[in-house]
């Protein structure tokens, strides 16, 4: 008798669990590479929410997805700013704290984020409208998490083809130089490592084999290290790029002047040398989808390949 | 305090400051030993060692040497003026007034602080004491210590929230202030100490020069009049030499907690010394304790710690066990 309750108790919390999945009217939306699948997305999707102005938008503008919000305060990235006013985005504010009642008022039917931004508002964003939240930090697995739960796969595709075949060919012509990437920002410096799961334009470079000096190279779980003024000598490339102001103050503030103006600086050898050479923090770190991956490419095709 | 005791205590706490200033030459991501340190230093063609030695390291060990003088030298004063065990910058608002003029002005003029914004950093201090002793002996009862305490909290916090919010609605503040809000020495740059340093060593000769007076200023006002002490023109001298030290090591360092309360009365639990001798037995102590506090994380844990964390990390646990032991007078 108590087994036979029991296992009807056992049915119907069943039931109750997978009620959203057999209750889903529009497509449902099981891969992995989201939090909390399966998803019930709209069959047609009309009006996207993205979390960040990076990734997000700059995916979704690609795949030709109908964005109707974003956070685009603070941004530096002029090219994806133009290209979200034109398809006339919504601005949700900061990235850090995007308001939320902006975010009701864009009537979303689908809201995208990574997950690691996002995770602990997934609740209250569920709320709003349906919610993918993308694990993968890999570049193109995100990439190809959009394309899937937007059913863009083919233009994804189209993309990426033409872009890997360009990859393959800077490849084959980058030069077994030495190369010192730096970012300055107004409190400290970064170093972004050498490992195959590093942020996306390094990761590029990795993919490329573009080497760096020891002290650049990973694995380190963080993927980044903070040298402070004396371990910047160990940034020893033959040439040295460096990243300077976009989404801090770094450019405008003095700081660059207080770095450039250091005789630790001036004894950089690739500084010495004159081979130092500034790159758009809009591109390195502000990553947003093919047309950065691009970018970084004509960057190391000019500073690094062509170098003079 | 007998002069060959004096001089004994002074001689003990200019070693301590020379020994550690030695060590924390050689702390750092490439560690030196002393030998190291003085061959880079003597050798005829510069080397990127002694480039980190004379660019990096110097200018934050002397940096701890100066703030930690100016702020122990600071907390003594005000003691002895105040007739007050609890005064101290920290505590009395000034810190807190110096950080948030020098915030409010680099988010006017968009530049980061530090070295840059000093006669914000003095201003700000000097706004913030008159602030305080305003509200603390507002009434008839005047100002008691308590009352001035008090004012002080209340200032300090009014200010510290007028900072934070400055910072919110700036980031680009905000990402120039993280570090320094927090009370730290890391990264000085030889023309930010070169441009402070010269405003705390003025705080620290008028302090030395004033220092017949400011002792009579420890007595009650009728006392100090029949010595023919004008308490409120030296009130005012005080507060001069308070503000450039302050303002000085604010503008250095950030608003560093706890030096000026503490130093002074280890000093004194310490040594027994009278206000002549104590003062620049704290100058020195202070300079050894911060220069100790900046050093420690970096040579045991290989971390950078924003000086302001350790010193209250040793302060207050320091204070509680003096205070304990001895009863912290008045």
């Amino acid at each position: 008798m108590i087994q036979r309750r029991a296992a009807r108790l056992l049915a119907l919390v069943l039931a109750l669990l997978t009620q959203p999945a057999l209750a889903c009217e529009g497509r449902l939306y099981e891969a992995a590479d989201v939090l909390a699948a399966p998803l019930c997305l709209p069959d047609r999707i009309q009006r996207i929410a993205v979390l960040d102005p990076a990734v997000s938008l700059g995916m979704a503008l690609e795949l030709g997805l109908p964005v109707v919000a974003a956070p685009l305060t603070g941004m530096s990235d002029t090219i994806l700013h133009e290209a979200a006013e034109a398809a006339g985005v919504q601005n949700l504010g900061s990235m850090l704290d995007p308001s939320l009642e902006a975010l009701v008022a864009a009537r979303p039917d689908l809201i995208l984020g990574a997950a690691f931004r996002a995770e602990t508002y997934l609740p209250l964003l569920s709320q709003i409208a349906p919610t993918a939240l993308i694990v993968p930090t890999d570049w193109r697995a995100y990439f190809h998490a959009v394309a899937r739960l937007t059913g863009t796969e083919a233009r994804l595709d189209a993309l990426m083809a033409p872009f890997e075949t360009r990859l393959a060919e800077v490849a084959a012509r980058v030069p077994d130089t030495p190369v010192s990437i730096l970012r300055i920002t107004s409190w400290d410096f970064q170093v972004y490592l050498d490992q195959p799961d590093a942020y996306a334009p390094f990761a590029l470079l990795h993919e490329l084999g573009v080497r760096r000096p020891p002290y650049e190279t990973g694995p380190d779980p963080m993927g980044m290290r903070r040298p402070d003024w004396e371990d910047l000598g160990q940034l020893d490339g033959e040439i040295l790029l460096y990243i300077i102001g976009g989404t801090n103050a770094s450019a405008t503030d003095g700081r660059w002047e207080e770095v450039t103006g250091n005789p630790l600086w001036q004894l950089l050898p690739a500084v010495a040398a004159g081979r130092v050479y500034p790159i758009q923090s809009a591109v390195w770190m502000e990553f947003s989808g093919i047309g950065s991956a691009h970018r970084v490419l004509d960057d190391v095709e000019r500073l690094i390949i062509g170098a003079p | 305090m007998s002069p060959p005791r004096l001089a004994l205590w002074l001689a003990g706490l200019a070693a301590a400051c020379l020994l550690l200033a030695l060590w924390s030459l050689g702390v750092g991501s490439l560690s030196l030993s002393p030998a190291r340190v003085w061959a880079a230093l003597v050798a005829e063609t510069p080397s990127r060692e002694a480039l980190v030695i004379t660019t990096v390291r110097a200018p934050r060990v002397m940096a701890a040497l100066a703030v930690g003088a100016a702020l122990a030298s600071a907390g003594a004063i005000m003691q002895r003026i105040l007739r007050n065990p609890l005064a101290e910058p920290g505590l009395l608002g000034i810190n807190a007034g110096a950080a948030f003029a020098m915030v409010l002005t680099a988010v006017l003029t968009g530049t980061a602080p530090r070295g840059t914004l000093i006669p914000a950093a003095m201003a700000g201090a000097a706004a913030a004491s008159v602030l305080v002793w305003a509200l603390g002996s507002a009434g008839r009862r005047g100002a008691t210590p308590l009352r001035l305490v008090l004012a002080g909290v209340i200032v300090a916090s009014f200010l510290v929230s007028l900072t934070q919010a400055l910072l919110i609605f700036n980031l680009a503040a905000l990402d120039g202030t993280r570090l320094w809000t927090a009370g730290s020495l890391a990264g000085i740059q030889p023309q930010e100490l070169a441009s402070v340093l010269p405003w705390i060593a003025a705080g620290l000769l008028a302090a030395l020069a004033a220092l017949p007076g400011l002792e009579i200023m420890g007595l009650e006002d009728d006392a100090a009049r029949g010595l023919g002490i004008d308490p409120a023109r030296w009130r005012l001298i005080a507060a001069a030499i308070v503000v450039l030290l302050t303002g000085g090591a604010v503008a250095l360092a950030g608003p560093l907690a706890f030096l000026g309360l503490i130093v002074p009365h280890a000093i004194r639990l310490a040594s027994g010394a009278g206000f002549r001798a104590l003062l620049p037995l704290c100058a020195l102590g202070g300079a050894a304790l911060t220069l100790a506090a900046d050093t420690l994380p970096r040579a045991l844990a290989g971390t950078d710690i924003p000086v302001g964390i350790t010193l209250a990390l040793i302060g207050a646990p320091i204070f509680l066990w003096l205070a304990r032991r001895q009863g912290v007078p008045g």
